[in-house]
């Protein structure tokens, strides 16, 4: 890995702390158990600058995961394979932000989803994502690196 | 059954067709069937209503059997300080109609005071605007409220968990909650959600049947209108010339699928109205979703930067492994 994927794993790392933070200040709570009242974190209780920072932080994930994508995919199997974890976190975390994508697009104006389709998107986005970031998190504990050596 | 169809027989099924449509009442069923897709509106003429409260009793009827039972004692909320319980099913707060609650999903709004040196008296009816964009309905995170395409935004007491969220972005604060209610319940009672939101669904059972809002059909001074949007605000625009009249909810919250009329002008109404919980006002509003929506260009655009990223990272890795070859040759 070079100095420029080291800096960007960083990078990725935080964006995936804000992202899911953020993900989870999309439903009232927050507020409810004091989160907003500890310093610097006033924003998390307004939806609106909460849902702003989910898509910022989103779309920076989405496009560095992108880079990893491509990079992946035209490197040579010799030199990049990813864990049987990695395959899995690469699968949800695909999942998550394709699912995510759509819940965004779904908010334009005239877009209308049928009820369903709303509620399965929702939890799709969610189920994905809490699936993504508790794994993430099994891994970090673990070790469990994304590629193998 | 004959492959044919005689002259007098066609004309018979037509008369008997005309008369059934003429006897359900002056076409008001093909009403909201002839949008051709396009989201139902209603129009208002607010110098029309004369505060009888006709719509509000005949919104509690025909919407009655949705309203919210109930069991009692609530589960104890956590934290108690932050989660309040509202309870309106006591049949004192049940009967309450001077505001919205989550069995009251309509109220008249009575307003009194002076416009260009002349007095007025208005009676506005209050209720969901049905936003075009809504974003109660955007940010639910639970996909409980849904906008329909027929432009009826709807919170379905099923999947709703009452934690408000609904409420706090909505520029009208509209939705109200009942404790002791929904799916909450039987999940984590005490520490997540609180009941269900509850608020006017454009009677959207009766729509779906071809039939009108009871609010609407019940009135008897015909205060509203309901059509296609366009043809509403087509409406709207002439009344409102007709009269040196004012518009609210063309452009409210990026439009929404009611639209007010009056004499006089919405920011002197505004002042003379009380406003509070269940007391919407009628401010200007911005769209609430366009912050947000604005930024969906960077999700746009992130895939497009991702891949040039990986392309720029594939060229500067062909060069670097070129310098190295070539001083490799020098070597």
């Amino acid at each position: 890995m070079g100095r420029l994927e080291k800096i960007l794993w960083r990078i990725y790392a935080g964006l995936v702390i804000l992202t899911a933070f953020t993900g989870f200040g999309n439903m009232p709570l927050y507020k409810r158990y004091y989160v907003s009242n500890l310093p610097g974190l006033s924003w998390t209780s307004d939806f609106l600058i909460n849902v702003r920072v989910h898509y910022i932080a989103g779309s920076f994930l989405l496009a560095i995961g992108i880079y990893f994508l491509v990079l992946y995919l035209f490197s040579s199997r010799s030199h990049l394979q990813l864990t049987v974890t990695g395959r899995l976190r690469a699968l949800f975390l695909a999942l998550s932000l394709f699912s995510g994508m759509i819940m965004a697009f779904k908010n334009l104006p005239s877009v209308t989803f049928s009820f369903g389709w709303l509620v399965g998107m929702n939890f799709l986005h969610m189920g994905t994502a809490m699936v993504f970031v508790f794994l993430s998190l099994g891994c970090f504990i673990a070790r469990a690196r994304w590629a193998k050596d | 059954m004959p492959d044919t169809i005689s002259r007098r027989a066609f004309l018979k099924a037509g008369l008997v067709t005309l008369g059934a449509v003429a006897a359900t009442g002056p076409g008001l069923t093909t009403i909201t069937r002839a949008s051709n897709g396009e989201p139902l509106c209603t129009l208002l003429d607010i110098s029309r209503c004369i505060g009888c409260e006709e719509c509000v009793y005949a919104c509690r009827d025909v919407n009655g059997h949705k309203f919210p039972e109930p069991g009692h004692p609530f589960p104890a909320m956590h934290p108690t300080k932050r989660v309040k319980i509202a309870d309106w099913s006591s049949p004192e707060k049940r009967a309450v109609t001077d505001r919205l609650t989550p069995y009251n999903w309509l109220f008249i709004q009575y307003t009194a005071g002076e416009y260009n040196g002349k007095a007025f008296e208005l009676n506005i009816p209050r209720r969901c605007m049905h936003c075009t964009n809504a974003p109660c309905s955007n940010l639910c995170p639970f996909g409980a409220a849904y906008h329909q395409s027929n432009g009826i935004v709807r919170i379905h007491p099923d999947i709703c968990m009452g934690g408000a969220k609904c409420k706090m972005v909505c520029p009208w604060l509209i939705p109200e909650r009942q404790s002791g209610v929904g799916l909450h319940l039987s999940l984590m009672p005490q520490y997540a959600g609180n009941g269900v939101m509850y608020k006017c669904d454009r009677c959207y059972d009766r729509v779906a049947k071809g039939e009108i809002p009871a609010c609407i059909e019940v009135c008897p001074e015909n205060v509203q209108q309901i059509g296609p949007r366009s043809q509403m605000i087509e409406k709207a625009r002439k009344l409102a010339d007709e009269t040196n009249g004012f518009i609210y909810g063309l452009d409210e919250n990026g439009g929404t699928n009611t639209l007010y009329v009056s004499p006089v002008p919405f920011h002197v109404l505004n002042q003379s109205i009380a406003t509070g919980p269940g007391n919407p006002h009628l401010k200007p509003v911005d769209d609430t979703m366009a912050g947000p929506n604005r930024l969906i260009a960077a999700l746009a655009i992130a895939p497009v930067a991702g891949i040039l990223g990986a392309t720029a990272r594939f060229k500067n890795l062909a060069v670097q492994a070129d310098k190295v070859e070539s001083s490799r040759e020098d070597s």
